[in-house]
C-alpha cells in the first residue's frame, strides 16, 4: 500500500468511526438534554454566587466559558480512554487489526465524532447561559476563538488517544488513575475562575494542560477583547502540544499492536 | 499457485503452553478444510496466526503466498474472519450500519460501501431486521449478521471460528448451506473452519485436520479418515454401571473406549472400537467375571466420532 492510498484509507475509517459515533449517540435525543442540562445547573449555581457577591462581569463570561468546556475532559478521560479497551472486550479489535485499515483512523474518528458530539452540547450550554443571564461575548472575535476552539480539541483529543492506548494497555485498573485525574485536572484548568489566581510556577505547569490553555485563550478574546496576536503563545502551545501527543498517540498504538500480536494480548480478554 | 495455506513446523508458546507444535499444514484454493478438536488444543491460535493478529513464536505460515510475518498487510486485504463467541459490531447501531461501518475499513468509498451492504442484505434475506438495532435481534440474527460482514470484502480466504456456536439447528443448517454455496461460486475461494462438532466437520469440509494439544494428529478427507477403521468394528454396550475402563483398554484387541456413565439411572454407556468381533466375547467375558450386568449390546456403524476416538484417545 502507497502512503496516499494508506492516508485515504485511514481518512475513510475516521470519517466512518465518526460517522457511526455521532449517529449512535444523538439517536437518543434524551441523552443530549441531560447532557447540557446538567452542566447548566451547575454553571448557573456558580454564575448566581458571583452575582450575588456583585462579583465583576467578566467572572460570569468565565464561568460560562469553563463550565461549558468541562464536559471535553470527562469525554476525553472516560469515553475515549476506554473505547479500544472496550473494542477488544467485544471483539471488535480483532477485526481491526486484520483488517486493513490502522488503528490510527479508528482512534482519530472516535476522537472526531466524540469531539462533535461535546461541542453541539457545549455550543448550546454557552447560548443557553448567555441567554439566561444575558452575558456579553465579542461576537466579532468568534473566528480566533473558534481557531482556539478547534486547537483545544486537537490537543484534548491527541492526549485521549494517548489514554485509549494506556488503557488498552493495562486493563480496567487504569480506571483508578482517571478517577484521580478528573476533578484536579478541572480545578487546575480553571474551569469555574481565572487561572491568574495561581502562583506563577503553578500557572506554568497547568499550562500543559490544554483544557486549562484554551479556556484561557477563549476568555481573553470573548470577554477581554484581546487579538490573536496578544495571545500567540496559547496558540503556540496548543499547537505544540497537539503535535507531541499526536505523535505519541501514533507510536503507542503501534507498539501496542506489536507487542500484542507477540504475547497474544490484543485478543486475550484479560480482565 | 494451488495452496491458499502453508505452514512449516509452525508452533506457538504462551510461556510453558504450547498452543500450536509444529504444525505443517497445505490448504488448496476451493477447499473448505476443518480443524476438528477439543477445547484448548490450539485451533483459535492457530487461526490467529493465519488472520496476522498473532505471531509465530517458530516456524512460517504463508497465506496466498505472503509470509504472515513479513507481509501481512498484503493477506488482510484478501482475508475475513467470522467467530461464533464474539459480539462484534456497535449496539447502538442497526445491523446496516454496522455492516457498512466495517465495509470501510476495506477501502470502499462510501457509496460503494452502500450498496454492497444493500445486496448482501437482500442476498442474505436479512431485510426485515436490517434496520433494527444489533443489540435488538437474535442470536441466530446475529450470527447470520456476523457471517455476512465477514463477506464484505469478498475475501479470498474466509476464516471461520465455531461459526454455529451455540445456535439452534435450524439457523446452523442456514449457515452451513451458506458456507457450501460461497465456495462453489468461485474456485480461487478457501475456507478454513474450525469446529467442535463432529457433524459439521462431516458435512462441510473437504478435509479434516485432526488437531489436539497443539499438535495435528492426522489430515484427510472424512472418507479415508473412516477408512482408518475399516478393519475394526464398533460396538455399543450397555452395562450397569462401571469404573474399570482401564481393565477393559488392556485386554488385547480393543482400540479404543469411551464410557458414558449415568449416575442417576445406575447404567453406563461403552462405546468400543475392537480389532476383530471376537474381541467382544473375550470383552463380555471379562465384563461377566467382575460381575456386571450386560443390559444391551449392538454392533455400530463406524463414524468420525469413532476414529477421532481411536486416534486422539479420548472423545471431541
Ligand atoms: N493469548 C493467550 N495467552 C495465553 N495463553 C493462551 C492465549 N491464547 C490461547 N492460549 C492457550 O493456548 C491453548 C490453545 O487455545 P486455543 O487456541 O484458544 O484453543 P481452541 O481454539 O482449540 O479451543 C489453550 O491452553 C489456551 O489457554
Ligand atoms: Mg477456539
Amino acid at each position: 500500500m502507497s502512503k496516499i492510498n494508506e492516508l485515504i484509507l485511514v481518512l475513510r475509517v475516521a470519517y466512518a468511526r465518526a460517522y457511526v459515533r455521532i449517529k449512535g449517540v444523538n439517536r437518543d435525543l434524551t441523552h443530549f438534554f441531560i447532557d447540557v442540562f446538567l452542566p447548566l445547573l451547575g454553571i448557573s449555581a456558580i454564575i448566581l454566587a458571583y452575582k450575588s457577591m456583585g462579583a465583576p462581569e467578566n467572572l460570569l463570561g468565565f464561568a460560562a466559558i469553563g463550565g461549558a468546556m468541562i464536559a471535553f475532559w470527562y469525554n476525553v478521560l472516560w469515553s475515549m480512554g476506554s473505547q479500544l479497551y472496550w473494542d477488544k472486550e467485544q471483539g471488535n479489535l480483532q477485526l481491526y487489526i486484520i483488517s486493513p485499515a490502522p488503528l490510527i483512523g479508528i482512534l482519530l474518528g472516535m476522537a472526531i465524532g466524540g469531539a462533535f458530539n461535546m461541542s453541539l452540547r457545549a455550543i448550546t450550554i454557552l447560548i443557553a447561559t448567555s441567554l439566561l443571564f444575558n452575558i456579553k461575548f465579542n461576537l466579532n472575535a468568534i473566528l480566533p476563538a473558534f481557531l482556539i476552539f478547534i486547537l483545544t480539541l486537537f490537543a484534548l483529543y491527541s492526549l485521549g488517544m494517548i489514554f485509549a492506548s494506556t488503557f488498552l494497555r493495562f486493563g480496567r485498573s487504569i480506571s483508578k488513575i482517571n478517577e484521580l485525574l478528573g476533578e484536579p485536572i478541572l480545578f487546575f484548568s480553571g474551569v469555574y475562575f481565572p487561572l491568574k489566581l495561581f502562583p506563577i510556577v503553578i500557572q506554568i505547569v497547568v499550562s500543559i494542560i490544554p483544557l486549562a490553555l484554551g479556556i484561557e485563550g477563549m476568555r481573553e478574546i470573548l470577554i477581554l477583547n484581546k487579538t490573536l496576536f496578544e495571545i500567540i503563545w496559547i496558540l503556540i502551545l496548543l499547537i505544540a502540544l497537539g503535535i507531541i501527543f499526536f505523535v505519541i498517540a501514533v507510536k503507542m498504538l503501534e507498539y501496542l499492536e506489536k507487542l500484542g500480536k507477540n504475547q497474544g494480548t490484543l485478543t486475550l480478554k484479560w480482565d | 499457485m494451488l495452496e491458499s495455506i502453508i505452514t512449516i513446523n509452525l508452533s506457538r508458546y504462551f510461556g510453558d503452553v504450547k498452543a500450536l507444535e509444529d504444525i505443517n499444514i497445505k490448504v488448496n484454493k476451493g477447499e473448505i478444510f476443518g480443524l476438528l478438536g477439543p477445547n484448548g488444543s490450539g485451533k483459535t491460535t492457530l487461526i490467529r496466526i493465519l488472520t496476522t493478529a498473532l505471531l509465530p513464536t517458530k516456524g512460517e505460515a504463508y497465506v496466498l503466498g505472503y509470509d504472515v510475518k513479513k507481509d501481512y498487510l498484503k493477506i488482510r486485504k484478501y482475508i475475513n474472519i467470522v467467530s461464533g463467541d464474539e459480539k462484534a459490531g456497535y449496539g447502538v447501531l442497526t445491523v446496516r450500519e454496522n455492516l457498512w461501518f466495517f465495509s470501510q475499513l476495506y477501502g470502499y468509498n462510501r457509496s460503494e460501501g452502500w450498496r454492497i451492504v444493500n445486496e448482501l442484505i437482500e442476498k442474505f434475506g436479512m431485510q426485515e431486521y436490517a434496520d433494527r438495532k444489533i443489540n435488538r435481534i437474535s442470536h441466530g440474527m446475529f450470527q447470520k449478521y456476523n457471517f455476512v460482514r465477514g463477506l464484505l470484502n469478498n475475501p479470498l480466504v474466509l476464516f471461520l471460528d465455531e461459526p454455529t456456536l451455540g445456535l439452534d439447528v435450524n439457523i446452523s443448517r442456514e449457515i452451513r448451506n451458506y458456507i457450501k454455496e460461497w465456495i462453489k461460486e468461485d474456485r480461487e475461494r478457501t475456507v478454513i473452519l474450525t469446529t467442535h462438532y463432529m457433524v459439521e466437520a462431516q458435512e462441510l469440509c473437504d478435509r479434516i485436520a485432526i488437531i489436539y494439544k497443539g499438535k495435528i494428529i492426522t489430515v484427510d478427507t472424512v472418507e479415508n479418515l473412516l477408512r482408518i477403521l475399516s478393519k475394526e468394528s464398533v460396538y455399543e454396550i450397555k452395562t450397569n454401571l462401571i469404573n474399570q475402563v482401564e481393565k477393559i483398554k488392556s485386554i488385547q484387541g480393543v482400540k479404543a473406549i469411551d464410557v458414558e456413565n449415568d449416575a442417576s439411572r445406575m447404567i453406563s454407556k461403552i462405546r468400543v472400537v475392537v480389532s476383530e468381533d471376537s474381541v467382544i466375547s473375550d470383552l463380555l467375558s471379562f465384563l461377566k467375571n467382575e460381575g456386571i450386568k450386560v443390559i444391551s449390546l449392538s454392533k455400530e456403524e463406524v463414524t468420525l466420532e469413532d476414529v477421532f476416538l481411536y486416534l486422539v484417545g479420548r472423545k471431541l
